[in-house]
């Protein structure tokens, strides 16, 4: 070992503790919204004029309480937020008013499962190369919003 | 005692080689009978027939006048979000490989929601999905008369029907028929592309 008297040991004990803090501290202060990590969010949508298309993401909860998604809103249709549900080879939607995201979890949108069921399409979504979204989020204090940028996929 | 030990370990050992053998032997067995071309596979039950529906050129086709030999048919519908897309690409990509190895077959795909899916509708859907997906639609009785010879489930979730958004329950099995429709074997959601093109090519 390198550290080989007091003083050196307790230089790096201290350049330890000032890394720690330096991570902490920011954490801490996060606003709500920054406790929310969305990554992969993509539209599917299946040809020209499609009137329904799903919405698949990844949300990770970096804060220390549980958030609970429980509204999307985008400018070009209904949105509804669905998991499918297979039984016996027959699939069905089921509608549901709550994502929970438990504090330190990862919840995933994806195909099969959960997703942001969009219905009475608007618009030409094979048109758009991004969709903004607005999902909204609440704790056991407050609610907040947050906007995404969701890639559409339409081949 | 040193005798006993003697003996003993020789005759665990060969109890070792049997049974691992054995096992393997079983394993192998399983493993090969999948491969193969079983023709218990087939359906012993006389299921589907054949479908005379709308394609998506609005022209009347008939299954037992298309190109390939057998078909590979999938129910659901073009509003269908999650599900229908991911299970007829799936169904696309086998096309894909059949078309590699020159077979020729039929890639279907029958709506059970015709009221939304007219032919208009279903030629933009099928243009996504594959080039030559035979797409098809038609009335509410023919259509019903299809599910039924096929045992197919596919129900709407909302019993106001004028309110456009209502999305259809429906199975999601995949059928491999021959000429004249006659189920031949069925697949699930979770068949891969590859299982799917082993099990056909017994049936070419």
């Amino acid at each position: 070992m390198f550290i080989t008297n007091l003083k050196t040991g307790c230089f790096f004990l201290l350049l330890i503790f000032i890394i720690q803090i330096s991570f902490d501290v920011p954490k801490k202060s996060f606003a709500q919204s920054e406790q929310l990590k969305i990554t992969k969010p993509y539209i599917k949508v299946i040809g020209k004029n499609a009137k329904s298309a799903a919405g698949y993401m990844v949300i990770e909860n970096l804060g220390g309480e549980k958030i609970t998604l429980f509204e999307a809103v985008g400018d070009f249709g209904f949105t509804m937020l669905h998991t499918s549900e297979e039984k016996d080879g027959v699939v069905s939607m089921i509608h549901l008013d709550n994502v929970d995201i438990e504090k330190g979890k990862k919840v995933k949108f994806v195909p099969g499962g959960l997703h942001i069921m969009f219905v009475g399409i608007t618009e030409d979504l094979s048109k758009a190369s991004t969709k903004n979204i607005l999902l909204k989020f609440k704790n056991s204090e407050t609610s907040f919003t947050k906007t995404i940028s969701f890639e559409v996929k339409a081949k | 005692m040193l005798k006993e030990k003697k003996v003993l370990f020789p005759l665990l050992f060969l109890a070792f080689i049997v049974v691992v053998g054995s096992f393997s032997y079983n394993f192998y067995k399983i493993i090969l009978s999948e491969g193969n071309c079983d023709t218990k596979t087939r359906l012993a039950n006389e299921l589907g027939g054949e479908i005379d529906l709308l394609d998506q050129n609005n022209r009347r086709v008939k299954l037992s006048n298309q190109a390939g030999d057998i078909s590979l048919i999938y129910f659901g519908y073009s509003y269908c979000p999650d599900i229908c897309p991911y299970d007829l690409e799936r169904n696309a990509y086998v096309k894909d490989i059949m078309d590699k190895l020159g077979k020729k077959i039929n890639l279907v795909f029958v709506t059970l929601d015709p009221k939304r899916d007219t032919s208009v509708r279903l030629k933009e859907f099928s243009e996504y999905i594959h080039k030559d997906l035979i797409a098809l639609t038609g009335t509410e009785e023919e259509i019903e008369a299809i599910k039924d010879s096929y045992k197919v489930y596919g129900k709407s979730n909302k019993k106001d029907l004028t309110d456009k958004t209502y999305l259809v329950d429906h199975s999601t099995f995949t059928y491999l028929t021959d000429r004249n429709g006659k189920v031949l074997t069925f697949f699930n959601r979770r068949a891969t592309p590859e299982k799917i093109s082993e099990k056909m090519l017994c049936f070419l």
